[in-house]
């Protein structure tokens, strides 16, 4: 039980630590997409007669009809304005409750003809992460120091919120899973996009063209593919890292969802865009440059003109404007708002994955000690690196490659300089062009530096970093009692000391 | 801080918690709004390469004997989505909510019922169907409205794509003065 506690309180407290300045990238991102593809929202219920109220159980289902059209005009005019607040970082604490509640109350009149279109994530960021210190840059709550909660200190919020997403998931695959969508009898999948085209007469590209497919053999992988995915989500949420390929994943299921059946789920993706490590993403220096300047205006704003900016800007939307401006983008309507969504989403999705697939080599700080030809940093005292080093010597015609023990003071200070544990010898580690690789990219790699046939081996790094690695850790955790250990480091002989660091 | 991070341990027992709660609601009864559980998508056609659903037929008639129909999503603004909405119209009767535990609890729940087939909700309906026939058909002043239910079974054999409906019943509110 303590272990467990133990490891619980790891999980809450420290697995989504992350760099402050991505919660305030995050929240920028947010109030941003919010004002531009979300509010004015459900003012098309105005008129609506009362036969069509149907509310689902809750607060809604108290009253006797749709409100007053200025009630529900009055709801996105505050929406607008705590955005605004929220936008700016002005009392971010209230403005972000603000925002999660009122997204709540506009929604339950959006749904008060019947259909719940689950967008409760939607509402559940801004409110969780009022008690994260999203607020805490780029912010007037920064410029006139309001307190606020320590950078650090916040990760168990982040944590929260990766709950919430993984539990909601794992609701929708439970569904599915007691509901029969597994058994090899029904096409659930095949069925809802039928069910789309032919009865709810919801046509989309996608499923006209692979309605034909044969249902058993293209469809019923599907079924099982979605309700594991949904039900394998509270699984991702106890990494940070595990969790981030999880929302790419939902990334791209949400585009499916969408091309497949025209169903909006996407909008939950800015929820996920809370888990984006947004200072990691390699900007260019001139975007860098800009947004600092953004930043730099966003904290100089007074809170006065927020306020009434904020509600102009709110009674603008809902009398002027009248839908969210990203809706006025061609084609129009939902699709034109879901269109730059779905692009950026997937766009980012797949980038995300393929930085996980093949991720970049790290690279060697400047100031690193030279190292002008190929190095190979191997353990010693081990039998299998040893024979590795010895083949790679005998096939090395050229004479490019350089080689040093990990535990030899050259190994250590290129494992320094590279920012990894000169202790933890559990990798050969290849520095070449001031890059660092590791694992099985290093001793691939190292195999491509030796010419024809040896070289093909380097078709080996399509294979995905992840999969490969884990070959590469099952050996070499065994290396020693498979292949021997010496009692000492290896000490080049003389022919091979021109090689060695 | 050991008392902050009680608190927090709370939170995330009190959330587990209230989750448990509302699944084990929404089994019982219904959907709730807000609510994390997300129980759609629970049906599973398709089995043996073939789909059975309700599709409706919206048509305007006039005077002259003339009909227009028009897509439900036209019917209805784009914004919202009216699955539940459309078979209110056409089958009222079939959406009434049971009594049941939540009804019993918070009699207020039925408020929104008692409205749905009043007088002046069926007024109001009337009045909303001429403005919108207004906007779709510029054809004049319709005299009736049909909503016309259909069972309708889609099939696909040999590749072949195979469709067949059996009327099951329409519903008429007419528009006339």
């Amino acid at each position: 039980v303590s272990r467990l506690a133990d490891a619980a309180d790891r999980w809450i407290f420290e697995s989504f630590a992350g760099d402050p300045r991505d919660l305030a990238v995050f929240r920028v991102v947010y109030a941003s997409w919010m004002l531009l593809a979300w509010v004015p929202r459900a003012l098309d219920m105005r008129g609506l007669p009362d036969v069509f109220f149907s509310p689902p159980l809750g607060p809604a289902a108290l009253l006797g009809g749709f409100p007053a059209d200025a009630w529900l005009e009055l709801l996105n005019v505050s929406l607008v304005a705590a955005l605004v607040l929220l936008l700016f970082g002005c009392w971010t604490r209230i403005a972000s409750l603000a925002v999660g509640l009122l997204v709540i109350c506009v929604d339950a009149w959006a749904y008060a003809t019947g259909e719940i279109s689950h967008t409760i994530l939607v509402a559940a960021a801004p409110a969780v992460l009022a008690f994260s210190s999203w607020g805490g840059r780029a912010s007037v709550d920064a410029r006139l120091a309001r307190g606020g909660v320590p950078p650090g200190r916040d990760a168990w919020v982040l944590a929260l919120l990766a709950l919430l997403v993984g539990l909601a998931f794992f609701t929708a695959g439970w569904v599915k899973l007691t509901a029969g969508w597994l058994d090899r009898d029904t096409h659930a999948t095949w069925g809802y996009v039928v069910g789309n085209l032919f009865v709810e007469r919801r046509v989309t590209w996608l499923a006209e063209r692979l309605l034909g497919l044969d249902a058993r053999l293209a469809w019923e992988p599907l079924d099982w593919g979605v309700v594991a995915f949904e039900l394998g989500a509270p699984l991702a949420v106890f990494r940070r890292s595990s969790f981030a390929i999880f929302c790419a994943l939902a990334c791209l299921f949400h585009v499916a969802v969408r091309l497949l059946f025209d169903i909006d789920f996407e909008q939950n993706l800015i929820a996920y865009a809370a888990f984006v490590r947004w200072s990691e993403l390699g900007w260019p220096r001139g975007l860098r440059a800009s947004a600092a300047r953004v930043a730099t205006c966003l904290a100089r704003a007074r809170p006065a003109w927020l306020v009434a900016g904020g509600a102009a800007f709110g009674v603008l939307a809902v009398y002027g404007l009248a839908e969210p401006p990203l809706h006025r983008l061609p084609p129009g309507g939902r699709v034109g708002a879901a269109l730059p969504t779905l692009v950026l989403a997937a766009t980012a999705a797949l980038l995300y994955l393929a930085r996980v697939v093949w991720p970049p080599a790290r690279v060697l700080p400047p100031g690193s000690p030279p190292a002008p030809q190929p190095v190979v940093l191997f353990d010693g005292v081990c039998g299998l690196c040893n024979r590795f080093v010895d083949f790679a010597l005998r096939h090395d015609r050229a004479g490019r490659l350089r080689f040093a023990p990990l535990q030899s003071p050259p190994g250590r200070a290129l494992l320094a300089a590279a920012g990894l544990d000169p202790e933890a010898l559990v990798s050969v580690v290849l520095v070449r062009g001031g890059r660092v690789y590791r694992e099985s990219a290093a001793a691939l790699r190292v195999l491509a530096e030796l010419g024809l046939p040896w070289s093909l081996a380097a078709a080996g790094l399509a294979v995905p970093a992840p999969l490969r690695d884990a070959v590469y850790r099952f050996v070499a955790r065994r290396r020693y009692a498979w292949f021997g250990r010496r009692d000492a480091c290896r000490v080049p002989t003389p022919a091979e000391r021109a090689r060695f660091l | 801080v050991p008392d902050r991070r009680a608190r927090v341990r709370a939170i995330f027992a009190a959330t587990l918690l209230l989750f448990v709660a509302q699944v084990g609601f929404t089994t019982a009864f219904e959907e709730p709004w807000p609510a994390l559980a997300m129980p759609a998508f629970r049906w599973t056609g398709g089995a043996g390469g073939e789909v059975t659903g309700q599709v409706h037929d919206l048509v305007f008639g006039f005077a002259d004997g003339s009909e227009r129909e028009v897509a439900w999503r036209r019917l209805w603004p784009p914004q919202l989505k009216l699955g539940d909405g459309l078979a209110i119209l056409c089958k009222p009767e079939l959406h009434t909510r049971p009594d049941g535990v939540p009804f019993d609890w918070l009699p207020g729940y039925r408020l929104g019922l008692a409205r749905r087939d009043a007088p002046e909700s069926r007024a109001a309906l009337r009045e909303w169907l001429r403005a919108r026939a207004r906007v779709l058909l510029a054809a004049g002043e319709p005299s009736a409205f049909e909503c016309r239910a259909f069972r309708e079974r889609v099939r696909v054999r040999d590749g072949e794509l195979q469709r067949d409906r059996r009327a099951r019943s329409t519903r008429r509110v007419e528009l006339g003065p």
